[in-house]
């Protein structure tokens, strides 16, 4: 189609030589816009859309405490001059009378401390590096995970901050093995009736998912909700607003409306809730407290 | 040595130009060198200025082959890198960062650099349109880049090939490219902005820089509230930033969290590309015109007419070795409509460019004015590419220094006192000569020209540039004659005069009566090397 059009408005001249005003407006309009957003077509229809979501949480859904017991198990390797400094270690490369490497930068912190009866426990784990077995398998990090949780009898929170690329090809967990990308934010809470987690941001393990307020819960009535968005193969994203019965319209992000959809995802949604820790187990009352 | 120039260039003027012309154009010899020399950074070999020598129609079918030759390709690649500024001396992370030897470090920066610049030249090359290459669902790698990140490059293979990234990267030729965005970086203050303004220059020659800004000075610059403020509401700054803002907002998915962390540079991050409109407040667009984000980019791009209209200036300022200003308006109009009826094939933009009287004029005519005077240049210096690829095709020597190409870096080599551009502190390369550029240039004559004698003549090594000449030869003899002239044909495109003949010939002779006949052609040969006649075209 592009070609007979230039043809027709090859360039005219006037005797002189000069371009006439019309063959130039005639050429510029050639390369007008012919195309914009809303010519945008989906190319997944509301079934694709649910195999995805199906297919990428096979993968399990990404955890920091995993990655963070990665890398403890690590530094258990730590033989007093590699690598030096311990948890926080800055290291060229260099490698442990035990065959594992260490090369890169860590700050790993760890707080905990009572209050009002409930544990504060805080971690944050740095990584820029890469931590080698024997084995040949890696560990690799470029970002940065904060976790603060409040646990006590009646009410657990918690507060994530997810950040960077990890990937370690020695675990056990799809996600973690084929490498994890997430900026993402997670508020928890659980208490003696109900968790519920709440994510904003995005994450890639396998295909990019986002979370736009996406709420999970251990409410068997209400295990998901909110929009969670997933990106096809052609780069363009797919909206699902989950509803409470796990059910929810799809659509092409920005685009037309592609059906209802029920996926199958409780036990996506119940390794979401792992992240939210569990309650203290409740103290005995034995009646001394008050004592003769 | 700048009066020589100029002597040099009047001496090379055409005379047959008709009365009252702006330019002179070049003799058909020294044509066809400018052209071999642009379109394959070497000088015409003896055939090919025989061929013309025959036949002056020869000239287009001897272009016709230049631009099929393969080193096409490279010379593309030194033009694309004087304008991308991709070719960097040192990004965010280097050689260590990827556990690879020291030795490696400008194979690496070298191969990030050109990424980008490869798939224009192949694309160029391979006579696709123009568009692709910011519609297209590949990038290109060599072994290194297909070592160090995930890409399908096939194992055992050699030299630059197409790949696919394996990480949910868009369709959008260059834009999807690292070597792109690991030169135009940003942070958390800058959100992408200036990788936006860097696409509005390089794809539409738009320079968002350029545009005049009036601020209140009662704009709190100084701190980020104020400015995130300021850049939504006071006109000065609405005025570039609703641009910039929608631009941005589509270019999250390569956001880093550490900007030197080999592992987030490598690898696109689609879960990112959603917090454009979080972080800047506006949802991704193209000068007013909504997209989904980087997917849609490229094809928005692609339909904007300034993206032909600066594919055509962008030609013509590589090959007239000068910026373009509003005098050129109607030339560089008259090539995009030529690029469009081309259908969007760069070699025949090439072969448009080449056409122009800009291109190959060898002097200012009677009616060229002032402004003419100062801005064209009808003698260019050969970059420091041409230089490099120029000098090795004639003597083999190539300058290098602990795997280090020397004329294609400034860290330890000397790319920017050749007159070239490093893509960050000098962006546009040398026009004129000045001293340190003859430094260098004698220095790389001094060097090559050793090269070759002791190769050639003392080692008995293939022959390359001097074809027959023995050591025992003296002038008079017809190797030592033949040899010469053919030097200066290969060197120049033109013979000696009678009168340079005879005082080359009793240079050589007193040289060599006092340093022997090896040393007399070092001598001569650094001198004809570093000879405005070879060093420019």
């Amino acid at each position: 189609m592009l070609i007979p059009l230039i043809l027709a408005c090859s360039p005219t001249t006037d005797p002189k030589g000069t371009p006439t005003a019309s063959s130039r407006d005639t050429a510029l309009d050639l390369a007008a816009p012919a195309w914009s957003a809303d010519d945008a077509v989906a190319a997944w229809d509301a079934q694709d859309i649910q195999a995805a979501l199906e297919l990428n949480a096979t993968l399990g859904f990404a955890n920091p405490e995993s990655i963070r017991r990665s890398f403890l198990d690590f530094m258990t390797q730590d033989d007093g001059t590699c690598p030096s400094g311990g948890e926080n270690f800055g290291s060229l490369k260099c490698t442990t009378e035990s065959g594992y490497t260490f090369s890169g930068i860590s700050i790993y912190q760890e707080r905990s401390s009572s209050v009002d009866g409930a544990r504060q426990q805080s971690w944050t784990h740095v990584g820029d590096y890469k931590l080698t077995r024997p084995d040949g398998t890696s560990f690799e990090s470029g970002g940065g995970l904060v976790s603060s949780a409040t646990v006590g009898t009646g009410l657990a929170e918690i507060d994530l901050k997810l950040r960077g690329s990890w990937i370690d090809a020695g675990s056990n967990m799809g996600w973690f093995r084929s490498g994890l990308s997430w900026l993402l934010l997670g508020l928890g809470r659980r208490d003696a009736e109900v968790g519920e987690l709440t994510l904003d941001g995005g994450v890639t393990t396998g295909r990019a998912v986002y979370f736009d307020d996406v709420r999970f819960s251990t409410d068997p009535d209400c295990r998901i909700e909110g929009t969670l968005s997933i990106q096809g193969d052609d780069g363009h994203w797919y909206d699902w607003q989950a509803g409470c019965d796990g059910c929810g319209p799809t659509s092409l992000q920005g685009g037309e409306e592609l059906g209802s959809i029920c996926p199958a995802l409780d036990t996506w949604a119940a390794a979401a809730m792992l992240l939210v820790p569990g309650l203290e187990p409740e103290v005995m009352d034995t009646g001394l407290e008050d004592g003769p | 040595m700048i009066w020589t120039l100029l002597a040099c260039t009047t001496a090379t003027v055409g005379d047959s130009e008709a009365p009252g012309a702006r330019y002179e154009s070049l003799p058909e010899a020294l044509l066809l060198r400018r052209m071999s020399l642009d379109l394959r950074g070497v000088t015409p070999t003896l055939d090919e200025l025989e061929r013309l020598e025959q036949d002056p129609e020869a000239l287009d079918e001897l272009r016709r082959e230049f631009l099929d030759d393969p080193r096409l390709e490279d010379r593309l690649v030194s033009f694309f890198a004087e304008r991308w500024h991709t070719r960097l001396d040192e990004f965010q992370v280097g050689a260590p960062d990827y556990h690879l030897p020291g030795d490696l470090e400008f194979e690496l920066e070298r191969s990030v650099g050109e990424e980008p610049l490869r798939l224009m030249a192949r694309i160029a090359y391979d006579d696709r349109p123009w568009t692709d290459i910011v519609t297209a669902d590949h990038s290109m790698a060599n072994p290194l880049l297909g070592q160090i990140w995930e890409l399908d490059y096939p194992a055992g293979s050699q030299g630059w090939r197409e790949v696919h990234y394996d990480d949910g990267r868009p369709a959008v030729g260059v834009l999807a490219t690292n070597g792109l965005w690991w030169r135009y970086t940003t942070n958390s203050s800058n959100m992408n902005r200036s990788r936006a303004a860097a696409i509005a220059r390089l794809l539409l020659c738009q320079d968002l820089l350029s545009r005049p800004v009036s601020l209140d000075g009662a704009i709190q610059l100084d701190e980020e509230d104020g400015t995130a403020e300021a850049i939504s509401t006071v006109p000065g700054c609405v005025a570039c930033h609703a641009t910039i803002e929608p631009l941005a907002a589509s270019l999250f998915g390569f956001w880093t969290v550490i900007g030197y962390n080999p592992d987030e540079l490598s690898s696109y991050h689609p879960e990112r590309e959603q917090l454009g409109p979080v972080y800047l407040g506006v949802q991704p667009g193209y000068y007013g015109q909504p997209i989904e984000g980087l997917v849609e980019l490229g094809a928005a791009i692609a339909n904007d007419s300034r993206f032909y209209r600066c594919a055509a200036q962008s030609a013509a300022e590589a090959l007239w070795r000068r910026p373009v200003g509003t005098r050129d308006f109607r030339t560089i109009d008259e090539l995009r409509r030529g690029f469009l009826v081309d259908g969007l094939l760069y070699r025949e933009l090439l072969v448009r460019v080449t056409d122009t009287e800009e291109y190959r004029a060898g002097a200012l005519g009677p009616a060229a004015t002032e402004e003419d005077l100062q801005r064209e240049r009808t003698w260019r210096m050969q970059s420091p590419d041409q230089l490099s690829t120029s000098v090795e095709e004639l003597t083999g020597f190539l300058w290098t220094w602990q795997g280090f190409e020397q004329l294609a870096n400034d860290d330890p080599g000397y790319r920017v006192l050749a007159g070239g551009v490093d893509g960050w502190a000098v962006t546009r390369p040398q026009q004129d000569p000045g001293l340190t550029w003859a430094i260098f240039v004698e220095r790389l004559a001094q060097a090559a020209a050793a090269h070759t004698v002791d190769r050639e003549l003392v080692d008995g090594g293939a022959r390359r540039l001097l074809l027959q000449v023995e050591l025992t030869d003296r002038p008079g003899d017809p190797a030592w004659d033949e040899d010469l002239a053919q030097v200066y044909l290969r060197l120049f495109a033109e013979l000696p005069s009678d009168e340079e003949l005879s005082e080359v010939q009793e240079i050589w002779t007193q040289l060599e009566s006092s340093e022997g006949p090896a040393e007399a052609w070092k001598l001569l040969l650094s001198a004809l090397l570093r000879d405005p006649r070879f060093v420019g075209y």
